[in-house]
């Protein structure tokens, strides 16, 4: 409870009336001192006894009209503030906060306010967030004034939604390998289908599977040698890898981490499916943003779904503020600690939480490359799946062959820079050759032992890229033979 | 969530003017309005004419046209500025008219003044029983503490230990306040904050 002006100067009066009886003599003057500090006191406690009833009686509903949304779009929120006629002696106001990613408003149309004697106000306000991630809208704040305008109460209660904000997902996303699209990406080969326990199919003996896989008994009944596969039972631990350095930003539309985040996020829902224990490890620009250790926890999941969701392309070159935030989650708790705080140095500290990129540990070198010692030093997991950019080929293939090392698979979803030029295919042919030198690129990765290599991008440009070859010099057929080679 | 709003947003998607039922919440007050032929006067407006009424005539009762002339400034005063305020200046005036009180009379005159000024400072909506209840007790149990102090310590010591009555009962009202809405954090909250 804080007096207001109009207190301060009645309290003045009545001071100045109180140490005018010494002065003056006559007692006369502290009648006056006395009837008004009663007045005070008595509209104290009734302010008091009013603000009660009116925080206990008075609802605050905030509703987003829809629980997900898609990042960049509008969704309306509907504020609604409600008290009996026996709870409206005092001036409410309540401001809704808008969570730190959102596009601001100003706050008096954030604002609702209910004079004395109103009973309930609505109103609707569109709610915009640039990027990905869980919004959690912040509690109402409220302002209560007495009647008199003598005191104020203010404070920050009621409900806080959240809405998820989806990134904005390409279209049509091409996974595969030269060419030829992956039905399903995020299936891992847990080495085919025959380290579980519970029989699935029988198929044709093909060159190479082992023999003690050989079903004996349906081979004597049946005229060709026949395998038995079984349904894998995977719990094997993946670590995932995801690059979001400034690189990936790139992109004729929708850039490269748009792809890579698609592909990611499938990986998740997979390993979630099947149980696996999923470690997660984000690579900025100057080192590692995010660390998740391998677990098949849901709340694991999410919270990678969630860094997934927030993930942007980090800024590259210097630091644009010499202020570092040491962890991300530093900047995360400053942005909601700050959520309420609508004063110039408040709003100026959030900017500054919210765009700051913060490191769990810096990796002056090649961060993907530290990426892979750092899982190498904290964990023992079997198949580390690595998601990013061709830009950097020597890198990669140092990254790939440190990821090789032990005994761990690793999958490579690799976006091609042919793909995401800004440019239009104007020269097709140069372009193909730059597809084509991108294939061999990637059949040179699978040389490696226990490497699967997976191009990502956008299928259409991919389609026009291809179906120019076929008619051009230079033809799919020879990316596809290379595939084989 | 549920798409229950009441309002939908406007074409341009901003804000839209909040609703209200404006009916005046007076279950507690004790005055309401009257109407003399067609005109309808506020209690408020009624209870502040009989406050500067009452001044007047017993300002011209007691001190004749230099009383009336005091209670006639007051009365402008009450016109043009807050009933609290004026409560604050008429004792200025009624230091004019009463310097001394030495004899049983004068203290009867001003009481009664007294009277006057309680109605121009209850004249100020919304005018509510407990209010006035507690706007007299307290003054009562001030007065009588300052008198009291006064004729065994002396005034300086009287009002100074009145002030810090006052406002300690002030800040007590105040945590009272804060803890019975919940505002103050106990070592409960901040235990599971921390976790």
């Amino acid at each position: 409870m804080e007096p207001t002006r109009r207190t301060v100067s009645i309290v003045g009066v009545a001071v100045i009336l109180a140490v005018s009886v010494p002065l003056f003599a006559p007692p006369v003057v502290s009648f006056g001192a006395v009837l008004l500090f009663g007045w005070l006191i008595a509209q104290q406690l009734v302010t008091v006894h009013t603000f009660q009833r009116s925080v206990s009686a008075t609802t605050v509903t905030v509703e987003p009209s829809v629980s997900t949304a898609t990042a960049g779009t509008e969704v309306p929120v509907t504020i609604r503030v409600e008290r009996p006629s026996t709870a409206a002696r005092t001036k409410t106001i309540v401001t809704i906060p808008l969570p730190p990613a959102a596009t601001s408003l100003p706050e008096d149309e954030r604002t609702l306010t209910l004079d004395v004697g109103s009973t309930h106000a609505t109103t609707v306000i569109p709610m915009s967030v640039p990027t990905a991630g869980r919004m959690q809208i912040p509690e109402p704040r409220w302002e209560l004034r007495d009647a008199h305008g003598l005191f104020t109460e203010s404070f920050s209660r009621g409900p806080s939604p959240t809405v998820t904000v989806d990134a904005e997902t390409p279209e049509a996303i091409h996974v595969g390998r030269g060419g030829s699209e992956l039905s399903a990406y995020g299936q891992h080969p847990a080495d085919g289908t025959g380290d579980g326990l519970t029989p699935a199919e029988l198929r044709e003996y093909i060159g190479g599977d082992p023999a003690d896989r050989i079903d004996w008994k349906a081979t004597a009944r049946l005229p060709d040698t026949y395998v038995r596969e079984f349904d894998p039972e995977s719990d094997r631990e993946i670590s995932l890898v995801f690059d979001h350095r400034s690189q990936t930003g790139t992109g004729n539309g929708t850039p490269q981490l748009a792809y890579l985040r698609e592909v990611a996020l499938g990986i998740v829902n997979n390993a979630e499916s099947v149980g696996d224990p999923l470690g997660f490890v984000a690579v900025g620009d100057d080192g590692l943003t995010t660390t998740i250790p391998p677990s098949s926890r849901q709340v694991s999941y999410t919270r990678i779904r969630e860094r997934l969701l927030e993930a942007q392309p980090t800024p590259a070159g210097e630091p644009t503020s010499t202020v570092e935030l040491t962890h991300p989650e530093a900047s995360r708790q400053l942005a909601r600690q700050l959520a309420n705080d609508e004063t110039r140095f408040g709003t100026i500290l959030r900017t500054f939480a919210d765009t700051t990129t913060a490191y769990i540990e810096r990796i002056e070198a090649d961060p993907l490359y530290g990426a892979i010692e750092y899982l190498t030093s904290t964990t023992a997991n079997q198949l580390t799946i690595i998601l990013t950019t061709d830009r950097d080929r020597t890198e990669l293939r140092e990254t790939i062959k440190a990821a090789t090392s032990g005994e761990t698979a690793v999958l490579v979803f690799l976006t091609p820079q042919v793909l995401f030029d800004n440019t239009e295919l104007t020269d097709i042919e140069a372009a193909y050759r730059r597809y084509h030198d991108f294939e061999t690129f990637r059949q040179d990765l699978e040389r490696h032992n226990g490497v699967v290599a997976y191009e990502v991008g956008p299928r259409e440009r991919l389609a026009t890229l291809l179906s120019v070859g076929q008619d051009g010099s230079v033809t799919q057929q020879a990316v596809q033979r290379g595939s084989h080679e | 969530m549920s798409d229950s709003s009441t309002t939908q947003p406007s074409s341009n998607g901003r804000k839209q003017s909040p609703e209200s039922d404006e009916t005046q919440a007076t279950d507690d007050a004790i005055i309401g309005t009257f109407s003399v032929g067609n005109r309808t006067f506020g209690g408020d407006t009624v209870i502040k004419l009989l406050g500067v009424s009452w001044l007047i005539g017993f300002s011209w009762l007691f001190n004749g046209l230099f009383g009336i002339a005091i209670a006639v400034m007051i009365g402008v005063i009450t016109h043009i500025s807050r009933p609290v305020i004026v409560v604050g200046l008429a004792h200025a005036g009624l230091l004019v008219l009463y310097p001394e009180i030495s004899t049983l009379q004068a203290a009867v005159e001003v009481v009664v003044f007294e009277i006057g000024l309680l109605a121009i400072l209850f004249s100020d909506p919304p005018v509510e029983g407990l209010t006035v209840l507690l706007t007299v007790s307290l003054s009562v149990a001030f007065g009588t503490t300052l008198f009291v102090i006064a004729g065994q310590s002396g005034y300086w010591a009287a009002v100074a230990i009145l002030l810090f009555i006052i406002f300690l009962v002030a800040f007590v009202i105040h945590r009272y306040e804060r803890v019975s809405l919940g505002l103050v954090e106990t070592e409960t909250d901040l235990v599971e904050t921390e976790s």
